[in-house]
């Protein structure tokens, strides 16, 4: 999934992109409001992250131009100003959510997941494309970015369905962390493979029963990672 | 508040007004009512003098006439003398006992003064008006002049002397008459252009008044006149009075030259000028007021202002600490919590702290501006209040609290506002974690029934003595003994949460004893917002 993030901080715009990419998502960033219409325009992202207080277009002119041509794109607004009325005016020009700063990342990852969700729901997707599947007793929702397991859900990143799905596809095989990169990453991220390990230890930390003695992603030390099934 | 202030001014300032204008205004008719009865009076007493000027001239003439008749006396001779001598005197009579006129007669020869004076009289001789009036004159002034002539002891005075007016031609003609003891009488003409100028010689040739006098005879013809009376002015006498006896049909008239508004107008400036004074300096007293209170309010409201746009700036740095701090904290290897840096920690916790206390200021600042509305939907209490653990779990692992209990036994999804139940649970977690370290514990417990939400905040630290468990919901204050000096703070948590407790329909309030202070805040499940 492809978010346009508008915000003219600069430490808050990458950290955002960071934390985000680290998600699974795709980032497109804007550091002021006339560069986020321009980004929108030529980017076409799944939904949409903005500040209020930027240079050149505000984030209400902003989200005004969006939904011009869009009326269902998810918006979040980012913002300082959490007064009610800034709250009222941003839902009111078409916003799905009101996130105040400073925020915790959990807040507003579940946030964001939230919204991803209904983006998913929007997006037409391919005959491939499968609702949900399972791995032993776990089932994955992949338009809900959710894991459920019994009573227990979860909410999941689009990068963590992908690895599960890689497991699931690869099932009694050895995934490598290349093929987790190439797959969840893209081509063209060159990162270290800790960033592969301390991804998989966070989502095991949500899907497992005992994240320290894992069932569904089980490491094979000095390869990678299988799904046993 | 505005709009209030400004009602309220305007009501101040309109009901005082349209009180003294009401009074004002009696006050000036009243006044005006004054002025004019005042100047009617003063015109009247002026009139008044100069009928009595005339009145006394009368008098004199009608003594003179007396004198020279009693000097006279029945002798036919002396009296047919006196017109010739006297100036007052146009003609003399002689009436005798049997009430025949035997001067001038007809049966002797008359001079043309006699007969004409018997043609002006024709009608007084043979109507029987003469008797009759000689009748009721002799019963009307019997008190007025006898005791006159008896002072004048010098001539033999008859019981009663009496005027007769009558009209002829040119106007009205006075006899004079009395009657002797025998019953015959003397009477004299007075000489009609003696009597006027006489009376006119008395009067004034002008007036200090700004006006017109005017005396004029029965027939409404002018006698005389003084003063003047400019085009234009009123045509109508101010005031009129009658002389008295014997020229009583005769009619003395003032005629203002200025308006009777024009003279009640000082009066009623006078007024106006005082109302107008007052209005202004009630207008001004009102405007500085409004002036003091609007700056009072517009400082009030920069105040406010430039608190939530310092609140507004600190929150852009804040938010980076918290997110690259938690982005840190991410990078690290979960399975062990404990190889964290410390240091990481820190910032998390802190920056966490900062959130809290500015959330804190900012909703302070804003109960005053534009109050707090709530915004329930169905929360989590469990997961708010582990939220809140996980954010202090640092900083109270640092106070040294070591035993940390939770007793959460509200299940389920309630309809809370989480944000508000989220600062009010800090706030008194803050309160513990500040002041009750020094029991190393800690406890939140929470139970629900039938929509009420319990909350309880337990520490084991040194308590808070009785006398001042309700000051410390008053804002700003912090007690202050050796146990808290030095403690950092703000003074507005505790105040707040009550504040914001209450406005959840509940309540928060502390038990304390010197071993164990528990915090019990009470919410109420609302309507969920739709």
């Amino acid at each position: 999934m492809k978010v346009l993030i508008a915000e003219d901080d600069i430490n808050i715009l990458e950290g955002l992109q960071r934390l985000l990419e680290k998600e699974g998502y795709n980032t497109v960033a804007a550091a002021n409001g006339a560069i986020a219409v321009d980004k929108y325009r030529d980017e076409n992202p799944d939904f949409v992250i903005l500040d209020i207080m930027m240079p050149e277009l505000n984030g209400y002119d902003v989200c005004k131009e969006i939904r011009k041509s869009d009326a269902t794109i998810p918006i979040i607004f980012l913002s300082a100003k959490s007064e009610e009325i800034d709250r009222v005016i941003g839902l009111e020009l078409g916003a799905d959510d009101f996130i105040s700063k400073p925020f915790g990342t959990r807040e507003l990852m579940a946030r964001v997941r939230a919204v991803s969700r209904r983006a998913l729901a929007q997006k037409p997707q391919n005959d491939s494309f499968e609702e949900s599947f399972t791995m032993g007793n776990l089932t994955v929702r992949c338009s809900e970015l959710r894991a459920e397991r019994g009573d227990l859900v979860v909410d999941i990143g689009p990068r963590d369905v992908e690895i599960l799905r890689l497991l699931k596809e690869n099932r009694g095989k050895v995934v490598t962390r290349n093929m987790l990169f190439d797959r969840c990453w893209g081509e063209d991220f060159f990162g270290s493979t800790r960033t592969v390990d301390q991804h998989i230890s966070q989502l095991r930390k949500k899907i497992e029963t005992n994240p320290k003695e894992p069932q569904i992603i089980i490491t094979v030390h000095g390869s990678g990672y299988r799904f046993e099934g | 508040m505005r709009k209030t202030l400004v009602f309220s001014l305007l009501f101040l300032i309109l009901l005082p007004l349209v009180v003294i204008s009401w009074f004002s205004l009696n006050r000036m008719k009243e006044s005006g009512r004054i002025v004019e009865e005042q100047y009617r009076e003063s015109v009247h007493r002026e009139l008044q003098s100069h009928a009595v000027v005339i009145s006394g001239n009368i008098k004199n003439i009608e003594n003179e006439l007396l004198t020279q008749l009693t000097a006279a006396g029945t002798d036919i001779s002396k009296l047919q003398n006196l017109p010739e001598t006297s100036p007052l005197i146009r003609a003399t009579f002689y009436r005798n006992s049997a009430g025949e006129l035997t001067y001038p007669n007809n049966s002797r020869s008359l001079s043309e003064q006699e007969r004409l004076f018997l043609n002006r009289t024709k009608q007084l001789w043979e109507q029987e008006q003469f008797h009759v009036q000689l009748h009721a004159e002799q019963e009307n002034t019997r008190d007025s002049y006898p005791s006159k002539i008896k002072r004048q002891k010098k001539v033999s005075q008859p019981v009663q002397a009496n005027w007769l007016p009558w009209y002829w031609e040119e106007g009205v003609h006075l006899i004079l008459w009395f009657k002797n003891r025998d019953g015959s009488v003397i009477g004299a003409e007075v000489e009609r252009v003696y009597l006027l100028s006489s009376i006119i010689a008395k009067l004034p040739e002008k007036s200090d008044e700004k006006g017109l006098f005017v005396l004029k005879n029965g027939k409404n013809e002018l006698i005389y006149r003084w003063g003047e009376l400019p085009k234009g002015a009123a045509k109508e006498a101010l005031k009129e009075i009658n002389l008295t006896a014997p020229l009583d049909s005769w009619r003395l008239s003032y005629f203002s030259a200025i308006p009777l508004r024009d003279i009640t107008r000082v009066e009623k400036q006078n007024v106006i000028i005082l109302l107008i004074t007052v209005t202004l300096l009630i207008l001004f007293i009102g405007f500085y007021f409004y002036r003091e209170t609007s700056r009072d309010l517009h400082e009030a409201t920069h105040r406010v202002n430039f608190v939530n746009q310092v609140s507004h700036e600190l929150k852009t740095p804040l938010t980076n600490i918290r997110l690259y701090a938690e982005l840190l904290k991410e990078g690290f290897d979960d399975d062990d919590e404990e190889d964290h840096p410390t240091e990481l920690s820190i910032i998390l916790s802190e920056s966490q702290r900062l959130s809290r206390m500015i959330s804190n200021i900012l909703t302070f600042s804003k109960r005053e501006k534009t109050g707090i509305t709530l915004h329930p939907r169905e929360s989590d209490l469990n997961a708010v209040i582990e939220e809140l653990m996980e954010q202090f779990s640092i900083s109270l692992k640092r106070r040294g609290f070591t035993d940390i209990e939770l007793d959460l036994q509200c299940r389920g999804a309630l309809s809370i506002d989480a944000d508000i139940v989220s600062q009010i649970i800090a706030n008194c977690i803050s309160n513990a974690e500040k002041y009750g370290h020094s029991g190393h514990y800690l406890r939140i417990k929470t139970h629900c029934s039938n929509g009420d939400v319990h909350i309880h905040v337990t520490d084991h630290g040194p308590g808070i003595p009785t006398n001042r468990l309700k000051k410390i919901f008053s804002p700003y204050v912090r007690l202050s003994d050796k146990a808290t000096e030095g403690v950092s703070g703000t003074g507005i948590g505790l105040t707040l949460s009550r504040e914001l407790a209450r406005l959840h329909g509940g309540d928060l309030t502390v038990q304390s004893s010197p071993e164990e202070t528990t915090f019990h805040c009470l919410i109420k499940e609302m309507r969920r917002e739709i």
